[in-house]
């Protein structure tokens, strides 16, 4: 039962690092489009960009991406003088401010909403994909 | 079963609950620029619906998933009164679970806030705004 019990271990772990390894592609495809939806004035708040590293817990695992988010929010925009962390929320919630397609309001939340679909079939193939799933044939199914 | 679109449905509800005067300071799709303090509710994006098989190998869209967005103002010099407001919506709407919110109206199986209002500064004319995001789960009767 010892030995049993260690490879079912073995094999979530694997999975565990599958599921991570998912996120953060999936967290970074999100963020290559809303890099391309966000407005753009003098470049400051598309720089404060970022996808943090996961975060584990008792029961989940978390990765962070966003605008003005740590060190990034004290990034000072040269024109208004203001930190992005007091102009980001308001240029992603004002939805009649007219900006230049592609760029747009709801610029993070909308490509999150996108992404709902394909974020199943990323955590399976990152799982799938580790170099447990094929040294052993491991397959998750979505 | 009449479909008056989800912002009249919301602003229907808020609007029976007390929270806000339909019409007066309360508005759909958009908030006009008077009055000053006032909140307008708007669909904006979300999920997809969720499809479910009829058995007859047609794909059913059995329910809708849309965000809405609160926006709220309030004048300079009546942060409490637009603050107050925005609270009242989200109290209102937040949690709202397996109900119709008009007799007669269409089902809403889920109301949830993505987050609790957000404060958004001051606009041009110096006044307040706020802005809040929640997902509806809801049998949109024109499916």
């Amino acid at each position: 039962m010892r030995r049993t019990g260690s490879s079912f271990s073995f094999v979530g772990t694997h999975i565990l690092i599958g599921v991570e390894n998912g996120l953060i592609q999936a967290a970074n495809q999100v963020m290559e489009e809303s890099q391309v939806q966000v407005p753009v004035d003098t470049g400051t708040l598309k720089s404060s960009a970022s996808v943090e590293e996961p975060v584990h817990t008792a029961d989940a695992i978390s990765v962070t991406l966003g605008y003005a988010i740590g060190d990034k929010a004290s990034l000072v925009n040269p024109k208004s003088g203001k930190t992005v962390d007091q102009y980001a929320t308001e240029v992603h919630e004002l939805t009649d401010v007219f900006h230049a397609e592609p760029t747009k309001a709801k610029f993070l939340e909308d490509p999150a909403n996108e992404f709902e679909t394909a974020l199943g079939p990323v955590l399976q193939e990152a799982i799938n994909g580790s170099q447990f799933a094929k040294a052993t044939g491991f397959v998750a199914d979505a | 079963m009449p479909s008056l679109g989800l912002e009249w449905e919301i602003c229907t509800y808020l609007n029976s609950q007390a929270v806000a005067s339909f019409g007066t300071n309360l508005f759909a799709t958009q908030l006009p620029d008077q009055p000053d303090t006032g909140v307008a509710v708007i669909t904006r994006g979300g999920l997809r619906p969720v499809m479910t098989m009829t058995g007859g190998g047609q794909p059913e869209s059995k329910f809708d998933r849309p965000n809405i967005q609160i926006r709220g103002r309030a004048e300079a010099s009546s942060f409490a009164d637009g603050n107050d407001l925005m609270q009242a919506v989200f109290g209102a709407l937040q949690g709202v679970v397996e109900t119709t919110l008009r007799s007669g109206g269409p089902l809403f199986h889920l109301i949830y806030a993505l987050q609790s209002p957000q404060y958004l500064g001051r606009d041009e004319k110096e006044r307040h705004q706020w802005s809040q995001n929640l997902n509806v789960w809801w049998e949109n009767p024109q499916r």
